[in-house]
């Protein structure tokens, strides 16, 4: 049933004119993976958190003031009377 | 664009927050580009300081749209700061209309507000698609993903309502209600649904296939109730 529901929702996102969203560049919930208990899932884990190192640790998050902390980000505006430009991404996929 | 010296300086106008989905399960907000309205990586947003969204600015953003845009949301903040300090009916107004366009207020206050304003029929009648799309685009915002069909029975009463959006995600509030419609095995609802999505979108050949699916769920739903 999920598989048909998700076949559903994929061809409705597939058709132009009627999906019309935000141009997505990547899907942000890609399938659901079946993963074993046990080890393999904290093998994942360590897996996600060094890609997640990686990924914040690029040059390119080195260039300006970027913080990863949203409390602290939302205290700061509020206390500087700026807006809060975020940036999202991802580092569980490349 | 963000490793540019031109973006470094400019940035030091906002507050730069960079938030990454991880799926490591220490998240704090997993879901935050959703919750935002977010679809795909990467997306550039402006938050105000309590975290609402004021504005999506794209994916990766060239500095110039970043400060046109940024003098828009401190103009619209200027004018916020106006009216809560007392400011005459027209701005009062022009703030109402400002925020309706940029969707970054809770639809029930819009509402609330819409109906305290001195609105001539006309303008109104103005205000009544975008607080459509307002009340939709929130339910949406709200729904997790993988529940579609609660947000779907808040859109059926929309529905029922004549409430329909307009929006560019408007795909999704059929979606959901079908989806509500099929997790309820309720057969007149997908039926219903199913007719006037084929009526509105008649002669659309692109969605040829997707109707047929929607026909064998129909089908199916109708099989299984006996």
């Amino acid at each position: 049933m999920m598989r048909f529901l998700t076949v559903a929702g994929t061809l409705l996102l597939a058709v132009p004119g009627l999906a019309q969203a935000e141009t997505p560049a990547l899907p942000t919930r890609p399938a659901a993976k079946l993963v074993p208990a046990g080890a393999p899932q904290q093998q994942d884990q360590e897996n996600l958190k060094k890609l997640r190192a990686e990924k914040l640790g690029k040059a390119v998050f080195k260039n300006a003031a970027w913080t990863t902390d949203y409390d602290a980000a939302k205290q700061r505006a509020a206390a500087e009377g700026k807006l809060i430009l975020v940036y999202f991404t991802r580092s569980y996929a490349g | 664009m963000l490793s540019t010296k031109e973006f470094a300086e400019w940035s030091s106008k906002v507050v730069l927050f960079l938030h990454n989905t991880s799926r490591c399960d220490d998240e704090k907000y997993p879901n935050l580009l959703f919750q935002m309205g977010g679809v795909g990586f990467p997306t550039m947003s402006y938050l105000d300081a309590d975290g609402s969204l004021l504005k999506q600015v794209g994916h990766v953003t060239p500095v110039d749209q970043l400060e046109k845009a940024h003098g828009e949301l401190m103009s619209w903040r200027a004018l916020r700061t106006e009216v809560e300090k007392g400011a005459d009916a027209q701005k009062t107004k022009a703030l109402f209309l400002l925020e309706l366009t940029m969707g970054n207020r809770p639809f029930a206050e819009m509402q609330k507000r819409r109906d305290a304003l001195s609105l001539s029929p006309d303008e109104l009648k103005a205000t009544e698609q975008p607080l459509v799309n307002l009340q939709f685009t929130e339910i949406l915002r709200q729904t997790p993903r993988d529940q579609q069909p609660i947000g779907g029975e808040q859109f059926v009463a929309m529905f029922e309502a004549g409430r329909i959006p307009d929006t560019s995600t408007e795909t999704s509030f059929w979606q959901y209600m079908f989806e509500f419609a099929a997790a309820k095995e309720n057969v007149p609802l997908f039926e219903k649904l199913l007719a006037v999505v084929k009526e509105k979108k008649a002669g659309d050949q692109r969605l040829a296939r997707y109707l047929s699916t929607l026909e064998e769920r129909l089908a199916a739903l109708k099989a299984k109730k006996g």
